[in-house]
């Protein structure tokens, strides 16, 4: 089975490289990450993404338009807001979008 | 009214060996989509740390996370040069907002501390990270509420960013007390910290969780000498 590419909006280059390395612990995700949307329009346009988590520095219009825009070329792709911080709730938000 | 009970042993059990902890909602790899939260109520974990044990350097964000030792105390230290000693008898709070990292000890090199840890989803995101710790005065103030958390700073307690009020109280048997939800879109979390008590005629035990929404007043009758904590949460945010 192909793993699940997940996209991490977060302009927090710390936590994003902890939040990447614990995604990518998982034989059946496949994460990269971006500091902002524009970096995130390239690697989407590189990788079919299926799930775009929003953490540090992400404001509701930038998550708005992301989604408005990545949706065009994935209509089934699932978006997710990242709480808590390291590796405490970051499964469950990822086992929740993929649930609903 | 509306009601959700989670009993003490329905909680998720993990023995991490340094640490023994019990989720009352989906945490870590543990994932139950039936218990993931009560509102703004993220996170309820009945931890305990063996002696000078504990949780190394590890990140938040966008969290409001509060700590009750139960037992003993916890050295904490963080990103933003916290270092102290929080015991039982206090509360600590961080608002993780963009970003704090910190490490949390037992104190203790001879016995285990335990503590609860709770997450309280913000009702804003990218906050400024801060740190607060206090006194609590439950000892002193028997049969009766002693709030120790409320979203305003001049309010009694330590403050988040969220419109939630937590209380403590130490029951003698026999005693009886109200509570009325502070707004009326919010629902109310009780935790047995000790002993026994009845709450709108369900008896709780230790360490049973009891949720309860759509409510105007809740009605307690410690059946034993009891300690609880309870939470009033927004049950939309």
């Amino acid at each position: 089975m192909k793993p699940l590419q997940i996209l991490v909006l977060s302009s927090h280059a710390k936590m994003l490289k902890i939040i990447l390395r614990a995604l990518n612990k998982s034989e059946y995700w496949e994460a990269v990450g971006t500091k902002n949307f524009q970096e995130g329009i390239q690697e989407f346009q590189k990788n079919k993404i299926d799930i775009i988590l929003f953490g540090i520095g992400v404001t509701p219009e930038t998550a708005s338009k992301a989604t408005s825009e990545f949706q065009k070329s994935n209509p089934n792709l699932k978006t997710v807001w990242h709480y808590g911080g390291g590796t405490g709730l970051l499964f469950n938000e990822i086992y929740t979008v993929l649930n609903n | 009214m509306k009601y959700i009970f989670h009993q003490a042993d329905s909680r998720h059990y993990n023995n991490l060996g340094w640490l023994q902890t019990y989720h009352t909602f989906s945490f870590s790899n543990y994932f139950d989509p039936k218990r993931v939260n009560f509102g703004a109520l993220r996170v309820l974990n009945d931890d305990t740390l063996d002696p000078a044990k504990g949780f190394g350097q590890h990140p938040h964000d966008n969290m409001e996370i509060v700590s009750i030792p139960l037992e003993g105390a916890l050295e904490h230290k963080d990103s933003q040069g916290n270092k102290t000693v929080v015991k039982k008898g206090e509360v600590q709070v961080m608002s993780a907002g963009t970003g704090i990292f910190h490490s949390e000890y037992n104190r203790y090199k001879d016995r285990t501390s335990k503590f609860l840890q709770i997450w309280i989803y913000p009702n804003k995101r990218d906050v400024t990270p801060r740190y607060q710790q206090i006194s609590l005065e439950v000892d002193k103030t028997r049969n009766q509420w002693v709030q120790i958390l409320s979203p305003y700073v001049e309010d009694a307690g330590v403050w988040i960013h969220q419109d939630a009020w937590f209380q403590l109280a130490k029951l003698d048997q026999g005693t009886q007390i109200d509570y009325a939800p502070k707004l009326a879109m919010n629902g109310v979390y009780v935790f047995v910290i000790e002993g026994q008590i009845e709450v709108n005629e369900k008896v709780l035990h230790r360490r049973d969780g009891y949720g309860i929404w759509e409510t105007e007043k809740l009605h307690f009758q410690a059946q034993e000498d009891t300690y609880i904590l309870l939470m009033d949460i927004p049950m939309t945010f």
